[in-house]
């Protein structure tokens, strides 16, 4: 509260303190349409008309790919009869057998649990590359075969699969041994004891029902058995397959709109939950990126300089009739008093904190290559810059009246909502390739126009390397 | 019309006729305000749009209890929007000044100045244009030190500067000041006298 009063102060504030000016029509509405449909908050963000159409157009692709190019809808089989898969009978006598197995010289005590899969037809269940409709069976009945019955590694694997379901990490281990034992030439394993690695190989990569078009031919030499096929029994939706994968990952962005470094790093852990063709991926990451950091400078102008007068002392001189009289000057510089500006950058280090939360569909697996589509958000929380090099402005001989650093986008919190087509390719076990396009859409504006323009519509690109534990 | 506390609740809502309501309602006294600020009407409604926008992020955390003052905390705010705005937009307040001697400044606020009161037939449009007309540094530190009654140790923490050079930045807007109305008031009886 200011004591000293004065009469130019009491006069400007009765006369304005409730001053009202008419705003215009156009501030008005300016006003309104950004009020009235906007809202405050993170989910109010999300569900706006632009995110509700990426959205759809997201889901709605892999859809209409899937049910127009990728169809491998059930398809009943002309000559496969619909039966239910017979209980497994605690009596291990071999059934009669028809269909051949070369070489193969054990006793049909130890491979004689008639395996629905090898006295399968396996022409009539795989037609065109379709699966053919089987009948549902319980899963106690079909996985009710003991341990020690089954010597052969196949059926070894399968029992192991299913006891250790929970533990394989992105296998879809039941399908991959329907396929798997569809696909092996048998011919080329007499003691019926297939080695590991090849099936492990073929387990690899996922497999689907539609992929075992090219295993048909081994068993087009099979004599047809239209009455003891056995259906394969459909894989009961309980024992679906459910995977995570914690993963480190490296990536760089590439972002052609950034005027300064365009390249972000990022080096995170994520985690991959999995779920037959859809997939949840979050995590946590740090990411680093350089940009520049804007500054502006206040100065006055040098107009130059003169020769002030200090003092002026006089004195008598010799013949002591005139005072002479002595100037003392200095060197005096005057600067205009109008403000100006300028601009100088400087190079800076920015670190974020980014966590991603993203839905994954992959639309195609090829072997070792999976093309999909993800949607999400990803966080970006500022933790700290460093300048790379200190930028020492000289302003001459020009007054410097002071310096500002202008605010940047790296400095505040982005939260970014993603859609990306991923191509990933598995290099090997442990280590994936990807590579993502997409396109990024901030959901937290700064509108205030104090701050930088910021891009809410970024295009980019993005490579990356995972490493699974 | 809503009344003062309908008009909070609905706002919250975001119910576009008591956004309209509220605009209608506060935007002029805040554009005014605005205006002393920045100068310019352009400028001004900038601000204003600013500090709307502000205003309704930060609804939810306004204090209804009945001591609190809603225009007051709307004015609060557009003070807070115009002077980051001069500080960004402007870019700079870089406040140099001399310090006037204390004599003169004693001076200043001890005389009684009769034109003052032949200045109140002044209309207020104009009184606002002298003002508008001040240097950038000069009307920010009148606009606090006399509307928001900054002290002027506040006046310096706020603007980066020294208090002698607030006090001098005051002391020259009071000249320029009085000098404008007093040219304004003798056209004014030039006028009459004809």
């Amino acid at each position: 509260m200011n004591k000293d009063t004065n009469s130019v102060d009491d006069f400007f504030k009765k006369s304005l303190q409730d001053h009202k000016v008419t705003p215009s029509e156009a501030a008005r509405s300016r006003f309104l349409d950004e009020a009235a449909p906007a809202a405050t908050g993170f989910w109010h963000s999300i569900f706006r008309w632009q995110n509700i159409l990426a959205a759809a157009v997201i889901v709605s692709t892999p859809v209409i790919l899937y049910f127009g190019f990728f169809n491998d809808d059930v398809a009943p089989a002309p000559t496969a009869t619909e039966t239910t898969i017979p209980a497994v009978s605690s009596d291990n006598s071999a059934p009669e057998i028809n269909a051949p197995k070369p070489g193969k010289t054990e006793t049909q005590s130890n491979s004689e649990v008639p395996h629905p899969i090898t006295q399968s037809k396996p022409v009539n269940n795989f037609i065109d590359g379709k699966k053919a409709k089987v009948s549902a069976t319980s899963e106690a009945e079909y996985f009710s075969k003991k341990k020690g019955t089954l010597s052969s590694p196949l059926f070894e694997t399968i029992v192991i699969a299913k006891e250790e379901i929970a533990l394989q990490k992105n296998k879809v281990l039941p399908l991959a041994i329907f396929s798997t034992t569809a696909g092996v030439n048998e011919t080329n394993y007499p003691d019926g004891n297939i080695p590991l690695n090849i099936v492990e190989n073929q387990l690899d990569s996922t497999f689907y029902l539609k992929d075992t078009s090219k295993f048909e031919k081994d068993f087009t030499d099979l004599p047809s058995q239209p009455d003891q096929g056995q259906p394969l029994p459909q894989l009961p939706q309980s024992i679906a397959p459910f995977g995570f994968t914690p993963f480190l990952i490296y990536s760089l962005e590439w972002n052609p709109k950034n005027d300064g470094n365009s390249l972000l790093h990022s080096l995170g852990l994520e985690g991959k939950i999995t779920y037959g063709r859809f997939s949840f991926t979050s995590g946590i990451g740090v990411t680093y990126t350089t940009a520049y950091s804007n500054y502006e400078v206040g100065y006055n102008d040098y107009l130059g300089s003169f020769q002030k007068l200090d003092s002026i002392t006089f004195a008598y001189d010799q013949k002591r009739y005139n005072l002479v009289p002595t100037y003392y000057m200095s060197d005096t510089k005057v600067w205009d008093s109008v403000l100006k500006l300028d601009t100088y950058q400087e190079e800076v280090r920015y670190n974020q904190l980014r966590i991603p939360v993203m839905a994954g569909y992959d639309i195609l697996q090829r072997g070792r290559f999976v093309l999909g589509l993800k949607t999400g958000v990803e966080m970006l929380f500022y933790l700290k810059s460093n300048t790379v090099a200190e930028y020492e402005y000289n302003s001459g001989q020009n007054k410097l009246v002071g310096i500002n650093q202008l605010p940047d986008a790296y400095t505040r919190n982005n939260f970014w909502f993603m859609a990306n087509i991923s191509a990933a390719y598995n290099v090997g076990k442990r280590i994936v390739f990807e590579i993502e396009p997409h396109v990024k859409y901030l959901l937290n504006p700064d509108k205030t126009s104090a701050s930088p323009a910021q891009q809410e519509v970024i295009p980019a690109l993005r490579s990356s390397i995972k490493l699974k534990f | 019309m809503f009344s003062e506390k309908a008009l909070i609740k609905e706002v919250k809502k975001r119910n576009r006729k008591a956004l309209e309501e509220l605009h209608n309602r506060y935007a002029p006294v805040l554009l005014g305000l605005s205006m002393r600020y920045c100068g310019n009407h352009a400028d001004a409604e900038d601000v204003l749009h600013d500090a709307f926008i502000k205003i309704l992020s930060g609804i939810n955390s306004f204090d209804e209890r009945p001591n609190s003052s809603f225009e007051g905390w709307l004015k609060r705010i557009t003070v807070n929007t115009a002077l980051n705005f001069i500080r960004h937009k402007t870019k700079t307040i870089f406040l140099v000044g001399i310090n006037p001697s204390i004599e003169d400044m004693q001076e200043e606020q001890t005389a009684d100045d009769p034109f003052m009161k032949m200045g109140e037939f002044l209309t207020k449009d104009i009184i606002l244009q002298m003002v508008c007309e001040l240097p950038d540094g000069y009307r920010t530190v009148f606009n606090m030190y006399v509307f928001e009654e900054f002290s002027h140790k506040e006046i310096a923490s706020e603007l980066n500067c020294t208090e002698s050079t607030s006090k001098s930045q005051l002391f020259k807007a009071r000249s320029m000041l009085r000098k404008k109305i007093l040219e304004k008031v003798e056209k004014q009886m030039i006028a009459m006298d004809h």
